[in-house]
């Protein structure tokens, strides 16, 4: 409809401008369900990103959803029944895909090896059960598969797998 | 390669999410939206820019907004179908002195806001002295008086 009748000059198109309402309302929707999937944790920490893996006594805690470059803590749990050497072994390829901002409390030692990297604790009757915070950085966006074992001194090994999303 | 990239993805971002809120949105900037305008710049500024504060990725990411900018004008400029889905059209709100309501209500659009533009613009007194009332593409209100 170029031209009204009164000689608007005027390039309008009411059926254009429809389809653009419903466009918009589309959108629009699209928007609100990504907000409400960030708050329930689909995109990044939240309620259902949040979750745990592994027997107890050995319990990894991590998110399920990360966000690349974004801070984030791995928790592995280690439980009261272990004492002497703790060995937290992680697969390379996870670790890779990381940047290892601080290990609480700090290691005894660091091991790198072709398959993975071995973070020893000493541990004390005393000290465990405790909690051991790696904070992370993620380096590469996609899914991650990360291999946790834990091997206490004189112990049995035992491993846990974990996979993560990684967003842009 | 990285700060190209990043700096793309903002500006498709933001050049969606703007088209998508409607015209009016930034067309009279209230006290309100400036602030709104700062926030959003600070929050997108950490997206374009992450960890690298060097001069040469300030330089990629500039070059890479008016580039993809001056691009973008030129596609407008050589195809009108682009132009209009970037940039939409004009729309008759008031004809003859009458309201158009349902499009007043599809772009959110208050009679006050029609009477404040025709008294800035045209120093009309009333809605029967307008002859059209048009939404333009910028997203301003432009008032054609009657004779």
């Amino acid at each position: 409809m170029t031209g009204s009748k009164d000689g608007l000059q005027i390039g309008q198109d009411l059926d254009f401008q429809r389809k653009e309402w419903r466009v918009q309302r589309i959108v629009w929707l699209f928007v609100v369900a990504i907000l409400v999937a960030a708050v329930i944790g689909l995109i990044g920490p939240g309620p259902l990103s949040s979750t745990s893996a592994g027997p107890a006594g050995f319990r990894v805690h991590y998110l399920r959803f990360a966000r690349w470059q974004a801070p984030q803590s791995l928790v592995v749990s280690v439980g009261s029944q272990r004492s002497g050497t703790l060995q937290l072994s992680f697969n390379r390829s996870f670790l890779d895909s990381m940047a290892v901002q601080q290990v609480t409390p700090q290691p005894a030692g660091v091991k790198v090896s072709a398959t993975g990297f071995l973070f020893t604790f000493d541990a004390t009757s005393g000290t465990v059960p405790a909690d051991i915070t790696f904070d992370l950085q993620p380096n590469s966006m996609g899914t991650l598969h990360g291999t946790i074992s834990l091997s206490a001194s004189g112990g049995r090994t035992s491993s846990v797998d974990i996979s993560q999303l990684v967003y842009p | 390669m990285d700060s190209v990239l990043r700096a793309l993805a903002v500006y498709v971002f933001l050049l969606v999410i703007f088209r998508v809120a409607g015209k009016r949105t930034m067309a009279q900037i209230t006290v309100f939206d400036f602030i709104l305008l700062l926030i959003i710049s600070e929050a997108t500024q950490q997206a374009m820019i992450g960890q690298d504060f060097s001069i040469t990725n300030a330089v990629l990411v500039i070059s890479t907004l008016i580039g993809a900018e001056r691009g973008l004008t030129w596609v407008q400029w050589r195809f009108k179908s682009v132009d209009r889905l970037l940039d939409g059209l004009p729309l008759v709100l008031v004809e003859d002195g009458k309201p158009l309501e349902d499009r007043l209500k599809q772009e959110r659009i208050d009679i006050s806001e029609i009477l404040a533009a025709a008294r800035q613009t045209q120093g009309l007194a009333r809605l029967d002295q307008i002859k059209y009332a048009v939404l333009e593409q910028t997203g301003g209100i432009s008032i054609v008086p009657k004779d």
